[in-house]
């Protein structure tokens, strides 16, 4: 079986985190598993362990906790979870548990939010995306204000939104897979509920991530990108990963083969996109 | 010539002395005898004197990159150079056995020709001689210069200009280092005119940058009134001496109309040593002006604006009608804007090679 390590961070400057190293060695790029807000961590890094084993890829999942990080799903919060986790990457490459290859990121929750924000502000350190049931997002388009757009709004958040601007066709440039559980339609507390929010993203994560998918696709053609950003219902599901890890396809999705995702083109909920799109 | 032996009756006269930041590079050890011919004299020469009456420069920066307070009869150790400073002086590369001013507090001594109305007539000195070896040749900060093969540049360069002195260049330089380096990157900071001073250079080092040179180290000891060929030469070599950095930041000396500045940013084969630029000012009417002189006079357009009007929210309000980024020191040093950058550049690149 792949081991699984504690590694111990620094509060406030370094998360700790739990480290799988797959049975067999492999130089494929590790996967970044982002906890969501309830930071299960030790029991997805129990569920994740098969699936590092095989595909050989190391699995990193950061810890963001709660005292140090309460708002970590912002990325470019107050206290700069992007920060933190550019920190962590920077020493697990010079203590050799991973190498220079920019990372997969897959994100549950508050951690697909965290991820689609931090690729979004840093698009070469990352690689493939796989996104799943964030309460609300970031559009990449200007319907909304940031954060929840890119349209200009507060002048105090000037420069972060010219840095999405700048980096959006770099950001939709890579594979991204969204998924959410079918059931997944509670409005539960953390859901963010604001009038605008439900407006421009709708009522429920599975409206969200619908609408986010192909406001991405949109916007990816508008940068004269082909877009390989796909979406994937999970029958069975409601929101919780060991739901979703259990009924749903998520294992191989969110760790998947190093290799250009096989998964992908099979799943994709190509009729309900274009009737958004 | 006036030439004394160091090894008898003028080694005393060394012993003690304060060597000074633009003399860090040279050998002491290859310094046997005493020139006292000063008609000849020329920028870059070293250069032993003698403190006489302090005036507004109370402090020498010394060698080793501390300050050391300046009393009269101190001894001290210099470089013979030109001054161009707004706010302080204008001097030129010359010495006199009637005295001499201490131009710059890196160590730059020469002949005060104008000062700016609010500060102090200029420390003075009484010139000993100038410094030379066992063959009598007068020993310049040139002859201690890094020896640099021409080859390539770090893979990105950013160059930060400003509107003239004090506009907040070197802030922006090292706030751009401190990003980049927290991304990741390997950062070489230069500064590549202006006059010798350790305070950029502690600065780019306090930001994080990986290598720091100035033109110092490629044997000028302030780079008014020199050639343009030469400074490019100059920047061109400091980038090579950099080339394994992942990005050079390279703050160019006052305003983008100084005489020296300008000459080189008018020049095509100056300006491709460089990806982008950033654009230093103290306030939006300076910005729009010194946008305005790069537009017409050098065919530059920078990709943002930074400097002291960042301190003032409604002056970066003004500065953004301008329609470029408008960055704090903060915000430079923050990874996600070097992020930014980052493809802003890879963008510049791409389509420079298209």
């Amino acid at each position: 079986m792949a081991q699984i390590q504690f590694r111990p961070g620094v509060p406030g400057v370094l998360p700790s985190a739990w480290l799988i190293r797959p049975r067999t060695g492999s130089a494929a790029p590790p996967v970044l598993a982002i906890h969501g807000l309830n930071r299960e961590t030790e029991l997805m890094a129990s569920m994740l362990e098969a699936q590092a084993d095989s595909t050989g890829r190391t699995v990193v999942l950061p810890i963001f906790d709660r005292t140090s990080w309460p708002r970590f799903q912002r990325a470019a919060c107050k206290q700069r979870s992007d920060w933190a986790l550019l920190a962590l990457l920077r020493v697990l490459r010079r203590e050799g548990w991973i190498g220079e290859t920019p990372p997969d990121i897959s994100g549950f929750s508050g951690g697909a939010q965290f991820a689609h924000r931090f690729t979004w502000l840093y698009p070469d350190c990352a690689g493939k995306l796989c996104l799943v049931a964030p309460g609300w997002w970031t559009f990449p388009d200007t319907r909304g204000a940031y954060p929840y757009g890119i349209a200009p709004g507060d002048p105090a958040d000037s420069t972060s939104v010219f840095r999405m601007r700048a980096n959006l066709a770099r950001f939709l440039d890579r594979e991204i897979h969204v998924m959410v559980g079918a059931l997944d339609v509670k409005q539960d507390k953390n859901l963010r509920q604001d009038p605008c929010v439900m407006a421009q993203q709708g009522p429920n994560r599975v409206e969200r991530a619908r609408r986010w998918t192909a406001a991405a696709i949109r916007a990816a053609r508008r940068c004269g990108l082909r877009p390989r950003i796909s979406f994937q219902l999970m029958e069975d599901c409601g929101h919780s990963f060991g739901d979703c890890m259990a009924n749903g396809s998520l294992g191989p999705a969110f760790v998947s083969e190093a290799t250009p995702n096989p998964l992908v083109p099979a799943l994709l909920d190509h009729h309900h996109l274009e009737e958004v799109a | 010539m006036h030439i004394v032996d160091m090894n008898s009756s003028a080694a005393p006269l060394l012993a003690g002395a304060k060597w000074s930041f633009v003399t860090r590079r040279v050998r002491r050890g290859g310094i046997r005898l005493l020139n006292t011919d000063l008609t000849t004299a020329k920028s870059g020469d070293l250069v032993l004197a003698e403190v006489q009456a302090i005036g507004n420069h109370k402090r020498l920066q010394l060698s080793d990159g501390r300050y050391s307070a300046l009393y009269p009869k101190d001894r001290v150790v210099l470089a013979c150079a030109d001054r161009f400073a707004e706010d302080q002086y204008e001097g030129i590369a010359a010495l006199s056995p009637e005295g001499a001013d201490l131009l710059a507090g890196g160590g730059v001594v020469g002949h005060m020709r104008s000062r700016n109305g609010k500060v102090k007539n200029p420390t003075r000195l009484s010139v000993i001689g100038r410094l030379a070896d066992e063959e009598e040749h007068v020993v310049n900060i040139a002859d201690y210069a890094l020896k640099i093969v021409p080859g390539p540049r770090p893979r990105r360069v950013i160059g930060v200009l400003g509107t003239g002195m004090n506009a907040g260049k070197t802030a922006a330089a090292a706030g751009l280092v401190n990003g980049f380096a927290r991304l990741g990157d390997r950062v070489a900071a230069i500064k590549a005119t202006g006059t010798g001073s350790f305070g950029d250079v502690h600065s780019y080092e306090a930001a994080g940058a990986a290598e720091v040179l100035d033109f110092t180290d490629a044997g000028l000891a302030s780079t008014y009134r020199q050639p343009e060929a030469r400074l490019e030469d100059v920047t061109r070599s400091l980038l090579a001496a950099t080339a394994e950095c992942d990005i050079a930041i390279v703050e160019l000396a006052d305003g983008v109309s100084q005489v020296e500045t300008a000459d080189l940013l008018r020049r095509p084969s100056y300006r491709a040593l460089f990806d982008a630029f950033v654009l230093a000012a103290p306030g939006a009417l300076a910005a729009r002006g010194a946008l305005h002189w790069l537009s017409t006079e050098a065919e530059i357009a920078p990709i943002a604006l930074t400097g002291l009007m960042t301190q003032a929210p409604l002056a970066v309000a003004e500065a953004e009608t301008l329609g470029l980024p408008v960055f704090s020191r903060e915000h430079l040093a923050d990874p996600a804007t070097a992020s930014c950058l980052s493809g802003i550049l890879a963008h510049r690149v791409r389509e420079g090679a298209a």
